[in-house]
């Protein structure tokens, strides 16, 4: 922690964002992990992940939610778990959702939103290539980015670049 | 027959041939740098510049391309059908060499040979060279070669027909299909282009499609075809390409200038009728290249589209017109038009006044609806269009933050 | 939009037409080809000239900069950022130092915020100068891409008097930006303004107007409005449809909610639309960089930032409306090292080219040009 930087007060999230956390954890709050976190302009939610698609459904389609925009999927190596974090936005309520979900290190399997919003196609199949977790139902499972035949996830943190590698060699 | 007239017309054959060959290169060597001096005036460049003295304004780079591209190594592709690629550039300017035999450069004076059927002659004999085109596609074994060949196939056939049928309210007011006859009837009258304006752009544009040139150079298109049938032909055999598409370019402007624009005929006497006929070839051509450098691209259907439903209808009313005002209106009338410092004097048929009128009137329509006649539908403001039905809403985020 | 089945994407939910060899045609578009605008690659199923299938293929310019991103320090990554996309520059270091200064907290003086707001918009109609000037190249037009690059070479010009680089301009930092303005560069810049302003008038009458140009554009790869929205389409594609999504209004970031941003919507949702939202953002750039110039406050331009930027544990999601559209950084950092600890970009491009092939299913060869070069994709960005 840095002491000589001059920090922003931070700002209080919008009415709006209350009124949205408290229908989720109203009506969804089985899909939930833990309590509903709020940045300035953001929900933090953290979903189950057995139970990640019916909420994605629901913030969906839900008309006083109405999270229609997928913006970005990262999947984070996290050490000791694998953290798929979603930004969603909902466009007519000006919202924004920042939706995790927490996979086992060893096996990071968790449901495909892609027949929620299309656009988290090629977003979970980078995800795939470069931190490794599968998306079950996902119509299109390849890799994206690296080589058909790369071997590793190379955004992992233990993956160790190798010395010298002809490109596309498995060796 | 006489053999001492066999051989007589035998070396005018081959005078002429050389004559042809001699005015191809060096015209195309002159029109790769005004295409390229061209072009890049229009694009706020320079263009060509540092080969030779400034003055030349880099003329000399001309000629070093064509020695580069004699010298460059001759690559066939392995799968390639060899003696098909071998054969197509030779397919592609043999045609587009006979054509130049009987095309009039100055009065009783042809490349070779003064034809009486010259018209079809010309036109016939420089359709052959699609032939090549396709041979160029099909033999290099690559798909935009292909595709780049069908496309041209497709394309040149359809655009032969207006072509052709623009040429005939030409001929059918001459009387002849003697191309000298043709230019002598215009001596006679006045110069075609100015009584049938729209038989003349009909002819300009289906020219443009015929020697693959913006915005009809889709068997080439650089950007969808890499380069189209040319795509796997390198060094001297597409340095033949190269020169014939600037041959049949000539070509096509020749025509142009002989059926429309009086071929040899201007001031000065008869000395000067061969340049003249330069001139006014010249004269087409920069408009070939002024077009390169502005339009856009058609897309296939679109491009033939334009020729069966727009250019074949109107070439035939052309026609009709002609032939039926010829056959009412009979009569002739002197004219004489004071030019400066000559006096233009010639007899005009009196049909020829109205037809002028309706073609000019035509020609107006024509080009004032051609944008709908482009896009074949009426066309759109895309400003006030909302083709889109609005199914989302987006809220303002400004709207209840009352601290922004 | 309620059922789940409809919006999955239409290429993969149709049964595929069974391969004709008698007629189909596989062909391999790129990497190399003149307009797939670098190293994108399509598989096409033709028939004839008309498009059955078309399959992206990507990742040939993958340099790993997510990687890279987490062995340099928050300072040193910037310069990452002018290359994963190479044509709008200024808006990706933006995204990176936004979500840096997010994760630290610190608050950026407004002269550099300012001054922020300057260099986007030049850098956004650098790109858009680019975007739109290679889309008429693309569609056999020689001439106006060679009048957008004459422009762009001279705000490519003023970025090199602000920060010493023209292309790989390193040129914002965490907590503010690098140099102030040198003398006489906000007069520069003005006249640049004027003579822009003349050029896009210019363009306007030399492309917009052109019947060829609306023929091959009007009604080509339409987008309605909700497909648009699922398939996460952001920037000049989705406010081509007629959806108001612009991250300057959205989500308002620096200087932007003092500036009152008219977001750029066309409704025909075709190639001429977007071709058009461009055009007209580029004017609003005008506007907002004349505006930002009359605000302009005097003080600082750098906040107190220590050179081992250390944030605290905690994420950051900073988004910037980049040229291509929604540009965001998620950043992590884990509270001890001084390297990012996981630092993803969303790319805009990358996104917006899921929509390519449910695009052009059924269009011509030549549309597959049109509306890909009406993506205005980068593919340094695609591929990161």
């Amino acid at each position: 922690m840095v002491l000589n930087v001059r920090r922003k007060p931070a700002a209080p999230p919008a009415p709006r964002y209350r009124q949205a956390a408290e229908t989720i954890s109203g009506k969804y709050g089985q899909h939930l992990v833990g309590p509903i976190a709020f940045e300035e302009r953001a929900l933090k939610l953290e979903a189950d992940p057995a139970g990640l698609r019916e909420l994605a459904l629901a913030l969906r389609d839900d008309p006083a939610l109405g999270f229609n925009y997928l913006s970005c999927v990262s999947g984070v190596d996290m050490k000791d778990h694998i953290q798929v974090v979603y930004h969603v936005h909902s466009l007519a309520n000006v919202l924004t959702a920042q939706l995790r979900v927490k996979l086992d290190r060893d096996n990071p399997v968790v449901d495909s939103l892609v027949p929620v919003w299309p656009g988290a196609n090629w977003l979970e199949r980078e995800t795939y290539d470069l931190v490794g977790v599968q998306f079950a139902g996902h119509p299109d499972p390849r890799r994206i980015l690296t080589d058909d035949d790369f071997v590793g996830h190379p955004l992992r943190k233990d993956y160790l670049p190798p010395a010298y590698r002809q490109h596309g060699s498995k060796a | 027959m006489d053999l001492t007239l066999i051989l007589g017309q035998l070396g005018r054959l081959v005078i002429g041939l050389l004559i042809a060959i001699v005015f191809v290169i060096g015209s195309a060597l002159v029109l790769s740098w005004g295409d390229r001096k061209m072009l890049a005036y229009t694009q706020d460049r320079f263009g060509p510049l540092h080969s030779g003295p400034r003055w030349l304004q880099g003329l000399p780079f001309a000629i070093a391309d064509t020695l580069k591209l004699l010298l460059k190594e001759d690559v066939v592709p392995g799968e390639a059908d060899k003696i098909l690629h071998l054969l197509a550039p030779v397919m592609f300017v043999m045609p587009m060499l006979g054509a130049y035999v009987a095309l009039p450069l100055a009065n009783q004076f042809p490349v070779a040979a003064d034809l009486n059927v010259g018209l079809i002659f010309v036109v016939a004999v420089s359709s052959l060279s699609t032939l090549g085109v396709l041979t160029a596609g099909w033999s290099s074994n690559n798909k935009y070669s292909t595709l780049g060949g069908l496309r041209a196939v497709a394309q040149n056939i359809s655009y032969e027909v207006p072509l052709v049928l623009s040429l005939v309210p030409a001929a059918m007011m001459a009387g002849t299909l003697s191309l000298s006859g043709i230019v002598s009837a215009q001596v006679s009258t006045v110069w075609f282009g100015l009584l049938l304006p729209l038989a003349a752009l009909i002819f300009f544009i289906c020219g443009l499609a015929e020697t693959n040139r913006n915005p009809f150079d889709l068997p080439e298109a650089e950007n969808e075809l890499v380069a189209g049938y040319l795509t796997e032909f390198s060094g001297i055999r597409w340095a033949m390409f190269f020169m014939a598409e600037y041959g049949n370019m000539v070509v096509i402007c020749w025509m142009a200038a002989t059926l429309f624009l009086g071929g040899w005929h201007g001031p000065f006497g008869e000395g000067f009728g061969w340049l003249w006929t330069m001139a006014k070839l010249y004269a087409v051509m920069f408009v070939f290249l002024w077009v390169r450098a502005t339009l856009p691209r058609l897309r296939i259907d679109q491009l033939m589209g334009f020729a069966w439903k727009v250019l074949i209808p109107l070439a035939l009313v052309n026609i009709g017109l002609v032939g039926t005002l010829a056959v009412l209106v009979p009569g002739t009338i002197p004219v004489a038009l004071p030019l400066g410092i000559t006096v233009w004097q010639f007899t005009l048929p009196v049909y020829a006044l109205p037809l002028a009128a309706v073609n000019w009137a035509m020609l107006a329509i024509f080009v004032w609806k051609l944008p709908s006649l482009v896009l074949l539908r009426p066309a759109t403001k895309p400003e006030s269009a909302r083709a889109v039905k609005q199914t989302v809403v987006v809220g303002n985020p400004l709207a209840d933050a009352a601290g922004r | 939009m309620t059922t789940t089945e409809k919006l999955v994407p239409l290429d993969q939910q149709e049964a595929e037409e069974p391969f004709d060899a008698s007629q189909d045609l596989i062909l391999n578009m790129g990497p190399q080809h003149p307009s797939t605008h670098g190293v994108l690659r399509l598989v096409m199923r033709l028939r004839g000239e008309r498009v059955v299938k078309c399959t992206p293929v990507i990742g040939y310019l993958h340099r790993g900069i997510e990687k890279i991103f987490e062995s340099r320090t928050y300072m040193g990554g910037i310069r990452y950022c002018d290359q994963f996309e190479y044509i709008s520059n200024m808006l990706n270091e933006h995204a990176y130092v936004g979500a840096a200064e997010a994760l630290l907290g610190v608050e950026v003086p407004r002269r550099a915020e300012y001054i922020r707001v300057i260099v986007d918009e030049l850098s956004r109609c650098s790109a858009h100068l680019v975007g739109v000037g290679t889309y008429v190249l693309d569609l056999g037009a020689w001439t106006p891409v060679t009048y957008c690059f004459r422009e762009r070479e001279r705000i490519l010009d003023l970025f090199e008097a602000l920060g010493g680089s023209r292309f790989n301009h390193n040129y914002f930092r965490v907590g503010g930006v690098l140099f102030d303005l040198p003398t006489g560069w906000l007069g520069t810049l003005e006249k640049f303004l004027g003579d822009f302003g003349k050029l896009l008038d210019e363009l306007e009458e030399l492309v917009s107007g052109n019947e060829i140009f609306r023929a091959r554009t009007v009604g080509v790869g339409v987008i309605p409005q909700d497909v648009a929205v699922a398939y996460s389409l952001s920037g000049p594609n989705i406010r081509g449809s007629g959806v108001p999504f612009d991250m300057r209004t959205y989500r308002p970031y620096g200087a932007y909610p003092e500036l009152d941003v008219q977001p750029q919507v066309r409704y025909g949702g075709d190639c001429f639309s977007r071709y058009e939202v461009r055009l007209y953002e580029m004017r609003e750039a005008i506007r907002l960089c004349r505006l930002a110039m009359a605000n302009l406050p005097g003080g600082p331009i750098q906040a107190r930032v220590p050179h081992a930027v250390r944030p605290p544990k905690g994420e950051a999601y900073f988004t910037v409306e980049g040229a291509k559209g929604d540009l965001s950084l998620y950043m992590v950092s884990d509270g001890l090292s001084q390297n990012p600890y996981r630092a993803k970009v969303r790319g805009p491009s990358f996104v917006n080219l899921q929509i390519l092939p449910r695009l052009v299913k059924g269009c011509t060869m030549a549309d597959v040009v049109a509306i890909l070069g009406s993506i205005d994709i980068v593919l340094g960005e695609v591929d990161r």
